[in-house]
């Protein structure tokens, strides 16, 4: 067990998982005084149905004042203004946000104008500018993957002066996360392959990062082993309810664990990748993770060999020498990103190379390594991954990543 | 995993070394600016709060210090309701004429109480101290431990004039360790506190189907295992300094597992060990309560876990005795593992602390009985009769239980 020097480890969030998750709402919102909850979503969302599914399980127990589904992919700050105005306008009470991290932000910067009676959201930008309890919010993740509902930050773009700007506090943590598979059932299977590895991304690399501690390791556990377990049946068998919230659960200790633990080089090259080349997070994750670890290994073998037990179970820990554990771990890894290339019919990919656009055209083209090496240089993610990285270091891996074949040992400069 | 849970953990835990810097930010950070400071007699006496005052020198902030708190204070105490009524009283008042905003608790469950109890009073108003909802966060409340204890101090549960109030309100926003708050633990301390949070964490790792409670479990249970088996190795130590330094270690690891004891302890789920343990060290007096939910632990893990966790021997023996157990029989080997504990303890104290029931003074007769007694039926949440009995009886005798009932 490895402990810290000092750590610090928090989530407030109340986490209620089943399949009747969303039935618990009217009551969650009773004990917190709150009975006129604004539904915010976004159009793809309402349109798959899920808003319907939430309206439904909801019953008639609760006044929905208003359903706000105009949440761009990346939140904006003219939207949360103009959604502020509209939630007193409506009388509106609390915030149910039903979607991922662009909703769940854009719920945050809400949360802040109303409660804080506020028309200016740039007064409460940086870290520690709440100093009270914002007023009641849900969240209702719908991908099983990002763990936004368990995170203290908020992203909004100002388009207008082209930033994003940062909001940090815990004051900005959802006060309940919904956990429900109903919100995930109609996943396609690649989609749900490539958020579950979002969400082993994160669980792995919190494990391997400097800023791990006893907590955050025991939730990353919990949650690898979760994935491990039920991702292939599930993409099996797309119905199947408790793989999925099994899933879903493991997408938000997984998120408790790495905004504890944070993450590393995978999520620096992969933001970049997704940056430069627009391809989904969770390919990037899935493709990029194995490397990760093999260029963390000379610096922390031991922490990658304790992955084979939640990733690969008992028995293969049982039969593998220790010395060969950490090796194990990777490959099990990229086994399991084979299996799930097989069972999606080729569309989760194991290799940037083979990433095709909507046109056929490939989506990461060879001769933009070099600026996803640069962008990924300028991540902040990097800064507790265990080995140093610098420009050379990113090239290579993401040109392995690219290839498809594993890191040359020799070339992995051991600082 | 089960089909339907929930959890809650609303305490930050901040540990390690200069912990206590960081308090003045946190604290800031949650609007406070004036914080008083609550402290049980041990801490006050050996000025404690000094450390404080050092962390929050350049702050801005200002410390009130409290008069030490009365002991004992509220949980399952009888004694001195009247004292512990008027510290309230006068803590109250204080904290209203002087501005106060927020409350440090310093010292073990006696003062962590004593603040949850103050908190509703200054934030709800004192009436609410005869009894009320808690629906809303309260003020800021931060626990420093200053040494074990198995009463939860971060609990989110507290008892005033016998009054029960639970809200995961009342659970302090954030535990503090700071070795530089600890007050040396002796080592029979110590060693219940390892016993308590261990049958805790290896009860809810092994039974729980709640993913988030089976984590916070299995770091208890580490925490716990690695300084219990230390402890038990070199019980025997004569030099003196060793063995202060070796006890100094094993209490920083070992509150770190009290605090998070705490986060398991809401309520929310059955634990046998505790419930069980609570009925039977308190009716004995001469066991400690770990040392009496660590007794029952083997028959609750063998009646209740039908085989399905052999999970629990990796926190509870670590990666390299854990690799070396045929995954059939890891199961059996985490329930010797706690055997092994308890008959290495009763050995080198030279048989003064019990394997079984009957060792700690109980017959057979009696635990019979109280499995059927009503009081146990209405604390173990309706746990069928013949499952306690069996627990009981084969905690009695220490014999293993081959045919599970759960």
């Amino acid at each position: 067990m490895y402990i810290p020097d000092y750590f610090e480890f928090c989530c407030r969030v109340k986490i209620v998982a089943g399949h009747d998750g969303l039935e618990q709402i009217p009551s969650l919102l009773t004990a917190m005084g709150s009975s006129a909850p604004m539904i915010l979503t976004d159009k793809g969302v309402r349109a798959a149905g899920l808003v319907d599914v939430v309206e439904t399980a909801l019953g008639g127990n609760l006044t929905i004042p208003t359903i706000e589904d105009d949440v761009p992919p990346d939140s904006d700050l003219n939207v949360v203004h103009r959604l502020a105005d509209v939630y007193r306008e409506k009388g509106c009470d609390a915030i149910i946000a039903v979607g991922g991290g662009s909703v769940l932000d854009t719920a945050k910067g809400i949360n802040i104008l109303v409660s804080e009676d506020s028309d200016n959201l740039m007064e409460f930008t940086g870290a520690g500018a709440l100093k009270r309890p914002l007023r009641p919010l849900i969240a209702v993740p719908t991908t099983a993957g990002t763990g936004s509902e368990v995170t203290l930050v908020a992203v909004i773009a100002d388009h207008a002066n082209n930033r994003k700007m940062l909001f940090t506090s815990y004051f900005l943590l959802p006060d309940a996360a919904v956990v429900d598979p109903r919100m995930t059932l109609t996943l396609p299977p690649h989609i749900t392959a490539a958020t579950a590895m979002d969400a082993m991304a994160h669980s792995v690399e919190s494990t391997v990062m400097m800023s791990k501690n006893p907590l955050s390791d025991a939730h990353a556990r919990e949650a690898m082993t979760l994935i491990s377990k039920h991702l292939v049946s599930v993409i099996k068998n797309p119905s199947d309810k408790d793989g999925r919230l099994a899933l879903a659960t493991a997408a938000t200790m997984a998120g408790i664990a790495f905004s504890n633990a944070m993450v590393g080089m995978v999520h620096a090259i992969g933001h970049s990748v997704g940056s430069v080349c627009h391809v989904p997070h969770g390919t990037c994750m899935a493709i990029l993770l194995p490397y990760g670890l093999e260029y963390n290994l000379h610096k922390a073998e031991d922490r990658i060999a304790d992955l084979l037990l939640p990733l690969a179970g008992p028995e293969a820990v049982v039969s593998t020498p220790a010395d060969k554990r950490a090796q194990a771990a990777i490959d099990w890894i990229r086994e399991f990103n084979k299996e799930l290339n097989q069972i999606t019919s080729g569309r989760h990919a194991t290799r940037f190379k083979d990433l095709k656009g909507h046109d056929g055209t490939p989506m990461v083209p060879k001769d933009k390594l070099p600026e996803i090496a640069a962008t990924a240089m300028g991540d902040g993610a990097i800064f507790y991954n265990p080995e140093d990285m610098d420009y050379e270091d990113f090239l290579m891996v993401t040109e392995a990543a690219w290839e498809g074949v594993p890191l040359d040992p020799t070339r992995i400069k051991k600082g | 995993m089960t089909t339907h849970f929930s959890f809650l953990c609303r305490t930050k835990t901040s540990a390690g070394t200069n912990a206590l810097e960081h308090l003045p930010f946190e604290l800031s950070g949650m609007g406070a600016k004036k914080p008083m400071v609550i402290q049980d007699a041990a801490s006050r006496k050996l000025k404690r709060h000094k450390c404080l005052i050092r962390a929050f020198k350049d702050s801005g902030m200002t410390l009130g210090i409290a008069p030490a708190v009365p002991e004992p204070a509220l949980s399952g105490s009888k004694k001195k309701p009247e004292a512990t009524a008027q510290f309230i009283r006068d803590m109250y008042a204080t904290y209203r004429e002087k501005g106060y905003d927020a409350i440090i608790a310093v010292g073990k469950a006696a003062a962590a109480d004593m603040a949850k109890a103050l908190n509703i009073a200054v934030t709800l108003g004192p009436d609410a101290l005869k009894g009320t909802d808690i629906t809303a966060p309260l003020n800021p409340l931060i626990y420093i431990p200053t040494g074990v204890d198995t009463v939860t101090a971060t609990a989110a549960s507290v008892t005033f004039n016998r009054k029960a109030f639970t809200s995961p309100y009342l659970a302090p926003d954030q535990a503090v360790i700071d070795p530089a708050m600890l007050i040396p633990d002796d080592r029979d301390s110590l060693l219940d506190a390892a016993l308590f949070c261990l049958a805790l964490g290896c009860e809810v790792h092994a039974l729980s189907g709640n993913p988030p409670a089976r984590a916070y479990a299995a770091a208890l249970v580490e925490l716990a295992a690695v300084p219990l088996a230390q402890m038990i190795g070199s019980y025997s130590e004569s030099n003196l300094k060793l063995r202060k330094k070796a006890e100094a270690g094993w209490q920083k690891q070992l509150v770190q597992a009290a605090v998070i004891s705490g986060y398991l302890t809401d309520g929310s789920r059955p634990l046998l060990t505790l419930a069980l343990g609570r009925e039977i060290s308190g009716d004995s007096g001469r066991v400690s309560l770990g040392m009496i939910m660590t007794v029952l632990l083997p028959a609750v893990l063998e009646t209740l876990g039908r085989d399905r966790f052999g999970s629990l021997l990796l926190p509870l023996s670590g990666m390299e005795r854990f690799s070396t157990v045929p995954v059939s029989q890891q199961p059996v080997t985490a329930v010797q593992t706690i055997r092994g504990l308890l008959n290495g303890l009763h050995a080198v104290t030279g048989g003064h602390t019990p394997r079984t029931l009957a060792e700690a003074g109980w017959q057979r007769d009696a635990l019979t009985a109280l499995a059927a007694d009503e009081n146990i039926q209405n604390i173990t949440r309706d746990t069928a009769q013949d499952v306690l009995k069996c627990i009981l009886t084969h905690a009695c005798d220490g014999s293993p239980v081959t045919a599970p009932l759960g």
